[in-house]
């Protein structure tokens, strides 16, 4: 009698890392059997990434203004500056803040500004007393497109003002040369007269005001 | 003090010394406070392209828009090709930045000819077929003192890069609203106005010019046509 309690002491003491065997293999198997899915499928086996929104929220939109305008372009500038300030710390590791700004500057002639007769024709001749050529908007920099090449340290939005204007001196001086002026007043003269050419004039005179 | 305790001494104070140094660096301090220190300028230009052109500018529309994002992380992935996402609700962080977008419209001249022009038999009508008019971006300006911005102690600012392309994509949203703001109208409208006195000058009774377009309506299809491409874009 005690040895047949003790055989099946035993034999469950035999048997139970069986059932644990049989188990670690049951899970074996059947995470074998994902994994296989998963593979076949081609996803990954564990993937976890942090997603980040990086488009901006749809929101409305105002109309400031509507202005009527008659300006003529001739010539036009595409310029791109680079605009870089350092702000100095007493220990290294200065502060430093580059932007790329990109506008246009655009020359030509304000016809809101012609003055009364500025187009006379007389048979098939005609003349015409246009103003001088101009910068015809102040608000030539795309900030939309300014590319945000290197930031370090914390930058206030008047640092940012002053590289915008900064920017905006450095394109005028380099695009409003004399250069350009006459540039620009030549292929007015080019255009206007080409213009006056194909409503059958022969003779065209244009000519530059202050 | 003894030779070894000045110099734990000198080590630790060298040690504090970046450290206090970079803290300041961190703090939200005005730059009128740092102006003590001096501002180096410096610049260089990159590109310069200049081009000679024919444009007659009619129409300017000034567009206010405040573009707007909020930064939610979320975690997403799977496990044993089961699907999952759950928003991180630690770290969140927004921004508002105003911004004004100045859109010119402009009919272009450098291809008009006497094949644009038509006249009647008696020499009395004139008719003006203009190329449609385009549109393009001649200016755009953040608002930098009006820009805020939130974040979570355990999020980063906004930075510099972030906010140039949500400005970007800010202007871009503007643009695809082109055909239905009228200013392709308005440019048309404009250009006769300019157009009918110039020929009324040179001879022609007002009431027999006709200025007129190719095409008569735009839609959302017709913006690659109208909008002028921006080189970089």
């Amino acid at each position: 009698m005690a040895n047949e309690q003790k055989d099946s002491w035993l034999t469950r003491q035999l048997l139970r890392p069986l059932w644990l065997i049989a188990f670690i293999a049951a899970c074996v198997v059947v995470a074998a059997l994902c994994a296989r899915d998963c593979v076949n499928s081609g996803e990954k086996f564990v993937e976890l990434t942090i997603d980040e929104n990086k488009s901006i929220d749809i929101t409305p939109q105002q109309i400031r203004s509507i202005e009527r305008i008659g300006q003529w372009e001739f010539l036009s500038i595409a310029d791109e500056e680079l605009v870089d300030t350092t702000r100095r710390r007493l220990l290294g590791s200065d502060d430093q803040l580059a932007r790329i700004y990109r506008g246009t500057l655009r020359l030509g002639i304000d016809l809101s500004k012609c003055s009364e007769g500025w187009l006379v024709a007389s048979g098939d001749s005609v003349s015409l007393t246009v103003p001088g050529v101009q910068l015809l908007s102040e608000h030539f920099i795309d900030e939309a497109r300014v590319v945000a090449f290197y930031e370090s340290g914390s930058w206030s939005a008047r640092d940012k003002d002053a590289l915008y204007h900064r920017a905006a001196r450095i394109m005028k001086a380099r695009s409003l040369t004399s250069e350009n002026y006459a540039r620009a007043e030549a292929n007015a003269t080019e255009q206007l007269t080409a213009l006056m050419r194909s409503f059958g004039f022969r003779t065209v005179v244009v000519k530059f005001g202050e | 003090m003894n030779r070894t305790s000045l110099l734990w001494l000198s080590m630790t104070i060298l040690a504090a010394m970046p450290t206090a140094c970079t803290m300041h660096d961190d703090a939200e301090t005005p730059s009128s406070m740092l102006a003590e220190t001096p501002i180096i300028p410096d610049s260089a230009a990159l590109v310069m392209r200049v081009r000679e052109t024919s444009r007659l500018y009619t129409a300017e529309y000034h567009v206010h828009k405040i573009v707007t994002h909020r930064d939610v992380r979320r975690l997403r992935g799977s496990l044993l090709g089961h699907q999952f996402e759950a928003p991180l609700t630690l770290g969140d962080r927004k921004i508002a930045i105003p911004i004004d977008v100045t859109l010119r419209a402009y009919v272009d001249f450098s291809t008009f000819s006497e094949a644009n022009i038509e006249r009647s038999a008696d020499g009395q009508t004139l008719h003006i077929i203009l190329p449609d008019p385009k549109v393009v971006v001649t200016g755009s300006r953040v608002d930098h003192a009006r820009t805020r911005q939130y974040a979570d102690f355990l999020r980063s600012s906004y930075s510099d890069e972030e906010i140039a392309s949500f400005t970007q994509q800010g202007v871009k949203s503007v643009l695809r609203t082109i055909p239905e703001i009228g200013i392709i109208e308005t440019a048309r409208q404009n250009a006769a106005a300019t157009l009918i006195p110039m020929a009324a000058s040179l001879g022609y009774d007002e009431s027999q010019i006709v200025v007129t377009f190719r095409k008569a309506n735009y839609s959302r299809r017709d913006l690659g046509t109208i909008l002028e491409r921006r080189s970089r874009d």
